[in-house]
């Protein structure tokens, strides 16, 4: 009977979590960066013999699911624009001259980094929350990918629960494998009251003595009209600038 | 105890050294009025002959070697000068091939435009502009107003044609998310778009886009007048995470094409057809990425009237009165890429096997359906070096006499391509 009585209580527990889950899933995406926003960040492949390999990035986000970024730096990748409208994709390469369509899946970069780093849109639009647990510091989020068109099937986010950011992302693939960690760090205030890490590290199992870097230079609130993320207007976002 | 605070003290010091490599100045990335790119090309070629082919005639006539060396260098350069709204582009392009046959240079603008940013909805354009419709990756049916791809190298940059262009975009919420709607005009004259057509038109064309239930959706139309009128339909949509498919259809009406007559001579020929292209891009979960694209060319050569222009070729090669016909007949229609009427176009590419960073083998096969000749093209991408390409590609025709790649001057060839990029 007690037994019984501990279950009904789980599961009248359980959907509580998830909705603070949630909440607190968004508050963790707002307070990285605006819904709207324009940003610079530098990308870093550091490799085992200590080598790198440098990318610098400008992106424009709107919404939920509008997002462009073009590469700025290095010279090879210069200009190679990318477009996010929900689940359609498309590709610009200068010398082929127009966009291309790929499929959400297609990486358009070598290296580490795969679209989910680079095009990431808000954790609340791609995941659910399907746990969290409290620590003494922390909250551990369970996130559960909303459709198989994501990267990662399964993420567990740690967050800080005085500046509500995630300091550690465990991102597990379907068949539970490990296959990224990123770490959060080196608070910084951007300005516009953005105030979150510079820093993102990832390492991966998969790529053992690899490590990939993600260095914010300028996050910005910016709301640009919905033409910009059009095939038309995807060549010349450098522009916006 | 001093070794110990001398350690720390040196460990914190490389700290604050490495934290500090990792700053990041924004302000280098931020808009300039001017700003300028490129790369340099440095290309050495071996090339195995094929003794015998039509080919081989047109190009060595009278000549027994069985390799041909090439060095090719080219440089091409990109730059933009911005005031407020306005943007002046270029793109300028120059080359060097030194080869058995002798030397020869190229220098050419492939791009000279100026630009009015109206407003994030509207724009115009007018120079010389490359435009690139459709979406296929080795053809492109509707691709009405540019020069042909090359389908062994679908990426490399082409020369454009002097043209007015404006475009208006609107986007909406909705299943319908995005219209926009471009129109051009392309003026001939005997100064400029000499190669487009006859001189005195304005050619004008339209392109209405709509992305629709996540589809890319092209009409396009393009006004008789130095070329005859034609119209098309192109779409791309992706029907999973890992798959994507792509088609175009375009209606060319009184196109002319040069027709070789029994008695050898070269006549113009009308007609209308379609060009139809089907496509897919497939992505596996081993990152392979696989492009098959099927081509239907309705204007190109049936296989018994190239059987006519390779007999004609092989003789040449005893009777000098048929040089002239032959080579005219090469170079104007005969020779050109993908003359014939059927192909299949199949790329795959696996990124970083074996965990290799940067590299990027690939096989490329292009098929002539109605002969059974194919082009087979291994490769292998190299980018581990900063702003450094390394591409090494081996090309074998493989066909039977009298067939597209059989009749190639060139049996196989290993090339490598750097390119710098600055």
């Amino acid at each position: 009977m007690k037994k019984l009585i501990a279950l009904f209580c789980a599961l009248l527990v359980t959907p509580a979590f998830a909705v603070d889950g949630t909440a607190l899933l968004h508050k963790v995406d707002r307070n990285l960066e605006p819904e709207s926003y324009e940003m610079v960040r530098k990308l870093v492949n550091i490799e085992p013999d200590g080598s790198r390999k440098e990318f610098v990035l400008y992106s424009v986000k709107k919404g939920r699911d509008k997002l462009v970024a073009v590469f700025l730096d290095p010279a090879s990748e210069r200009d190679r624009a990318t477009l996010r409208l929900g689940e359609n994709m498309w590709l610009y390469i200068p010398n082929v001259g127009k966009p291309i369509r790929i499929t959400s899946l297609q990486s358009v970069i070598g290296g580490v980094f795969n679209n989910a780093d680079i095009l990431r849109l808000d954790y609340a639009a791609e995941y659910d929350v399907q746990s969290m647990t409290e620590e003494t510091d922390s909250y551990l989020l369970s996130l559960k990918a909303k459709t198989g068109d994501v990267a990662y099937d399964r993420l567990k986010m740690k967050v800080d629960k005085k500046t509500v950011l995630p300091t550690v992302i465990e991102c597990y693939a379907a068949s539970g494998l490990l296959i990224k960690r990123l770490t959060y760090k080196d608070i910084k205030d951007f300005g516009g009251g953005i105030k979150r890490p510079a820093t993102l590290e990832t390492e991966s199992p998969l790529y053992k003595g690899y490590k990939s870097l993600m260095l914010y230079g300028k996050i910005k609130a910016r709301k640009v009209p919905d033409e910009v993320f059009t095939l038309e207007y995807l060549p010349r976002v450098k522009e916006l600038r | 105890m001093r070794r110990a605070a001398a350690i720390l003290l040196a460990s914190l010091s490389a700290l604050s050294i490495a934290h500090a490599e990792e700053s990041f100045d924004v302000s280098a990335f931020e808009k300039k009025s001017f700003e300028l790119a490129g790369f340099v090309e440095l290309r050495p070629e071996r090339q195995f002959l094929r003794q015998g082919s039509t080919g081989y005639q047109l190009q060595y006539p009278g000549d027994t070697r069985t390799t041909a060396d090439r060095l090719s260098t080219a440089a091409e350069v990109s730059g933009i000068l911005r005031h407020s709204t306005l943007s002046f582009n270029f793109t300028g392009h120059a080359s060097t091939v030194d080869e058995p046959r002798g030397y020869s240079n190229d220098g050419r603008m492939y791009e000279a435009y100026g630009a009015w940013q109206i407003d994030a909805r509207s724009n115009l354009e007018i120079g010389k502009r490359a435009l690139r419709w459709g979406k296929g990756y080795a053809w492109s049916p509707v691709a009405f107003l540019e020069r042909p791809k090359d389908p062994t190298d679908p990426e490399l940059a082409r020369e454009g044609f002097v043209m007015a262009t404006g475009s208006f975009v609107r986007s909406f919420d909705g299943p319908l998310k995005t219209v926009s709607l471009t129109g051009v005009l392309v003026p001939t004259s005997p100064d400029y778009n000499g190669d487009f057509g006859a001189s005195g038109y304005t050619n004008p064309a339209f392109k209405l886009y709509g992305l629709i239930y996540d589809t890319d959706v092209d009409l396009v139309w393009a006004a008789g007048g130095s070329r005859g009128p034609r119209f098309g339909i192109d779409f791309s949509r992706n029907l999973g995470s890992n798959l994507e498919i792509h088609g175009e259809w375009a209606r060319y009406t009184d196109a002319t094409r040069v027709l070789l007559t029994p008695s050898n001579a070269l006549a113009a020929q009308t007609s209308s057809y379609d060009r139809t292209l089907i496509g897919l891009r497939y992505l596996t979960e081993r990152d392979t990425t696989i492009i098959f694209e099927l081509y239907r060319n309705g204007g190109g050569y049936a296989v018994t009237e190239m059987d006519a222009f390779y007999d004609l070729v092989r003789a040449s090669a005893t009777n000098p009165l048929l040089t002239l016909p032959a080579s005219r007949a090469a170079a104007q229609g005969y020779n050109q890429p993908n003359a014939m009427q059927n192909y299949a176009y199949l790329r795959i590419s696996q990124k970083e096997p074996f965990d290799i960073l940067d590299f990027t083998p690939a096989l490329t096969l292009i098929s002539n359906l109605d002969d059974h000749s194919v082009s087979v093209i291994p490769e292998a991408i190299y980018t581990g070096f900063k702003n450094l390409e390394l591409r090494l590609r081996l090309a074998m025709n493989w066909g039977f006499v009298s067939t597209e790649y059989g009749e190639k001057p060139v049996e196989s060839r290993v090339e490598l391509r750097a390119r710098y990029f600055f």
